[in-house]
């Protein structure tokens, strides 16, 4: 057709001259000119030798308790308000996955447990140590976790930086303990009858969750500190903690359905006393 | 422009020469450099109250800097190229020897080098070339440099750097468009592609040979780099120069380092998230109008403005007190948790030797396949493709009791995951049998998939079911006889029927 023909050429020398832009390259990022500036690993390593970081502070150090004497913090935590009990996550043998093992017991759902009022499996812990605390040895003993027909006892676990968490297992299926923490390496290991060995290597501003990959309503709490002064809630919502260093001290409360209750509780803790308290959690403050 | 049919002509008209000019000038001056590239923030940092946004960018800045001016942070495990050194003894001014803590490291100094002073009277202008290597001999160690005076003992860096800055250059030319400037994984094709590129901001790599806690080793990045991931749009760069290779490796590292920093630097300051602060203001204020409407007499809230100054003042009194130390501690954690990565101790080493490929042993893998003890059918299927019971469940996102919208597994990055379809016989961390028994061992990083080694399974076991495995492909389609759950609790002597 004549104009196919005399548009033909347009055509070729348009695609010729777009050929030959792209040929020649947009520019770019690759190859900006780059500087890059030497930043000394430590801000008076410039004349150093090493890079290693310096020797810990006494803060982790093992020593006497504060010199201005120890008090205890005794106490309960009460759920303000209705309260409605969370039906089962699954009847009696009516479990999802391996229901032969399983279904040997309808699984509690432990987002919210209360007795008698008392709320339990709230973690009161101090975020902050006060300045110039010697902090107690860590225990050598290891600190069990066991996950029985498929439900992880107990639900709610505080251990120290470096303790061994000796993870059991007491089903005759396979679980894998599966740990999800902010600030240490992730643990994910199949675990049978032997059992496995956690160590958490830092301590952690929040609990963290421990769940399994193959059941996947099984959850629980772990809350490692470089520190004893924390504790777990009982069924009843019952706490002690021994020990204090005496002073003004700031808890926080965390539950796994409210998340964090109380940023800074404060607390006066007098030398050879114990401070009891009942602190009141509004039911409205657990989203379940 | 009107075209004139009737004129037939080989030669462009006259009408479209300025256009032919136009296209000419733009083939020779080219489409410019462009806007200067730059890492993008994790939401975590940008959703963060002003004051402690600038924290964080003003702290990763100083670290790890810019795609252009690049940091080179000593206390990271990275190997920057050049090296660190000081002037063991002057020859003649402008010439001297070279100490080196390892004499090794003689072979990296090249002339040409930039040469950087640390201490010493050029220092004055620290962090900046004043001089460059001229010539250097390795074997007598004899420098001789363009710059001026230097005492004994003075300290020097020489091309410090340079290896990170051409695993700049070769990361923007090869990886960019895919895995983005900050390796976030949000490259310009990332979204046509399934599945994604990897995001390294989490410092986790899935494909390794390390243990289930570690992070992957410098040979993981570098086979990953050479040999691609079948099955994904990761191609393989074997042609690529092997030195260009090795900067590659180290300059992912420190992104994937950088990202790691970025986000525990917002996981440390999560009470400082302005968008969080926001929706829980907004939720008191319902939570107050509702309590008036009811005729209740509610306390009335603290309003958004106050709630921010609030924040703003805790923020600051934390920048002071606790932030330098968390800033520290995190670094460190980063710094030993990469440099134990390429430990030997960190490297999945079979104990025992592989067991002979025989049907015995394809027999015993098939049993343990379809066991309690390890549950493999439970993802993968029982005839191995990828659609075991798993798949159909709602999981729960870590860390809450909320469940994920889809159905089935999930990874890290928030993708779904479908467990590996087995049948196909294409194994994306490698298909080597040591590859494959590393997935088992090991387990597979960021996803469900757990470690079997040293718990549940000997080696021998782990052996027999590589053997499976690997022979799954070959069975036929649709056995006459597909494996059952009863196969489980047959005694291993006992004959499989096929």
């Amino acid at each position: 057709m004549k104009s196919q023909s005399n548009n033909s050429s347009l055509t070729m020398t348009l695609a010729a001259c777009g050929l030959w832009i792209t040929l020649s390259g947009c520019g770019g990022g690759a190859t900006a000119a780059t500087t890059v500036t030497f930043r000394p690993s430590r801000p008076d390593s410039l004349a150093a030798e090493t890079v290693a970081p310096t020797e810990a502070t006494a803060d982790g150090a093992a020593g006497e308790p504060t010199t201005g004497g120890v008090g205890t913090l005794k106490g309960r935590i009460v759920l303000g308000g209705t309260y409605n009990p969370l039906p089962p996550l699954y009847a009696k043998s009516a479990a999802p996955k391996d229901n032969d093992v399983c279904g040997m017991e309808a699984a509690p759902n432990q987002a919210v447990v209360v007795n008698d009022g008392g709320l339990a499996n709230v973690f009161i812990y101090l975020d902050k140590l006060p300045k110039g605390i010697q902090v107690p040895a860590a225990v050598s003993e290891p600190v069990v976790f066991d996950q029985k027909y498929c439900i992880f006892k107990p639900h709610a676990l505080v251990m120290r930086t470096g303790q061994t968490v000796k993870v059991l297992n007491s089903d005759p299926v396979l679980h894998n303990t599966h740990t999800k923490p902010e600030r240490n390496n992730e643990f994910n290991q199949s675990v049978n009858q032997t059992g496995a060995e956690l160590v958490y290597s830092r301590p952690e501003k929040k609990p963290l969750a421990v769940v399994c990959d193959i059941h996947p309503w099984m959850v629980a709490y772990h809350l490692p500190l470089d520190h004893p002064f924390a504790t777990v809630s009982g069924e009843d919502g019952t706490f002690e903690i021994a020990n204090l260093p005496s002073g003004k001290l700031e808890f926080k409360l965390w539950h796994e359905a409210g998340k964090e209750l109380e940023k800074a509780y404060k607390v006066d803790i007098k030398p050879g006393e114990t401070t009891t308290v009942e602190i009141t959690v509004p039911a409205a403050k657990l989203n379940p | 422009m009107q075209l004139n049919p009737e004129i037939r002509t080989g030669k462009p008209r006259r009408k479209l020469r300025p256009l032919i000019g136009l296209g000419l000038l733009c083939a020779v001056l080219g489409c410019g450099e462009g806007p200067p590239a730059e890492f993008s923030w994790r939401p975590s940092t940008t959703d963060m109250i002003p004051a402690a946004k600038k924290a964080v960018q003003e702290v990763m800045k100083e670290s790890f800097g810019t795609p252009q001016q690049l940091v080179a942070w000593e206390r990271m495990p990275v190997d920057f190229g050049g090296v660190r050194g000081d002037v063991a003894a002057i020859q003649t001014p402008g010439e001297f020897t070279l100490g080196l803590a390892d004499p090794a490291l003689a072979s990296r100094v090249k002339s040409g080098m930039p040469i950087v002073w640390l201490t010493g009277p050029q220092a004055e202008s620290k962090g900046t070339q004043t001089a460059k290597v001229e010539s250097f001999d390795p074997k007598s160690l004899l420098l001789v440099s363009t710059g001026g005076e230097a005492a004994v003992g003075d300290k020097l860096l020489v091309g410090y750097g340079s290896q990170l800055q051409l695993g700049r250059v070769v990361y923007m030319k090869n990886c960019t468009h895919c895995h983005g400037v900050a390796g976030d994984g949000m490259g310009p094709t990332a979204n046509y592609l399934n599945p994604r590129p990897r995001d390294f901001r989490l410092g986790i790599i899935k494909f390794t040979s390390t243990l289930s806690a570690e992070r992957a080793a410098r040979d993981d990045i570098h086979r990953i780099i050479t040999n691609g991931i079948p099955g994904t749009y990761m191609p393989s760069f074997l042609l690529m120069a092997p030195e260009e290779k090795l900067a590659a490796v180290e300059y992912v590292r420190w992104l994937a380092m950088r990202g790691e920093m970025e986000k525990r630097l917002g996981d440390e300051l999560a009470d400082y998230n302005e968008v969080s602060l926001k929706s829980d203001i907004g939720k008191q204020e319902e939570a107050y109008q509702a309590a008036v409407k009811a005729g209740e007499k509610p306390e009335k809230p603290m309003g958004l403005p106050k709630a921010l100054a609030t924040s703003a003042a805790s923020f600051k009194a934390y920048q002071e007190e606790d932030f330098p130390t968390i800033i520290d501690e995190t670094a460190d954690f980063l710094a030993e948790t990469w440099q134990k990565a390429d430990d030997p101790a960190s490297l999945v080493t079979p104990q025992q030797s592989r067991v002979a490929d025989s049907l015995e042993s394809r027999q015993r893998g098939r049993r343990l396949y379809m066991s309690d003890r390890t549950k493999c059918y439970t993802c993968h299927g029982p005839l191995g493709r990828g659609d075991g019971g798993a798949v159909d469940d709602f999981w729960p996102k870590p860390g809450t009791t909320e469940k994920y919208a889809q159905r089935g597994l999930h990874d890290l990055w928030g993708n779904k995951l479908q467990p590996r379809d087995l049948t196909k016989g294409q194994y994306r961390g490698g298909r080597r049998p040591l590859d494959l028994y590393r997935r088992m061992f090991a387990g597979i990083k960021g996803t469900p998939m757990p470690a079997f080694g040293g718990t549940v399974l000997k080696d021998e076991e782990i052996w027999d079911l590589v053997n499976y495995v690997m022979s799954i492909p070959f069975e036929s389609r649709t056995p006459s006889k597909p494996p059952t759950a009863a196969m489980a609790s047959m005694p291993p002597e006992s004959k499989v029927d096929h």
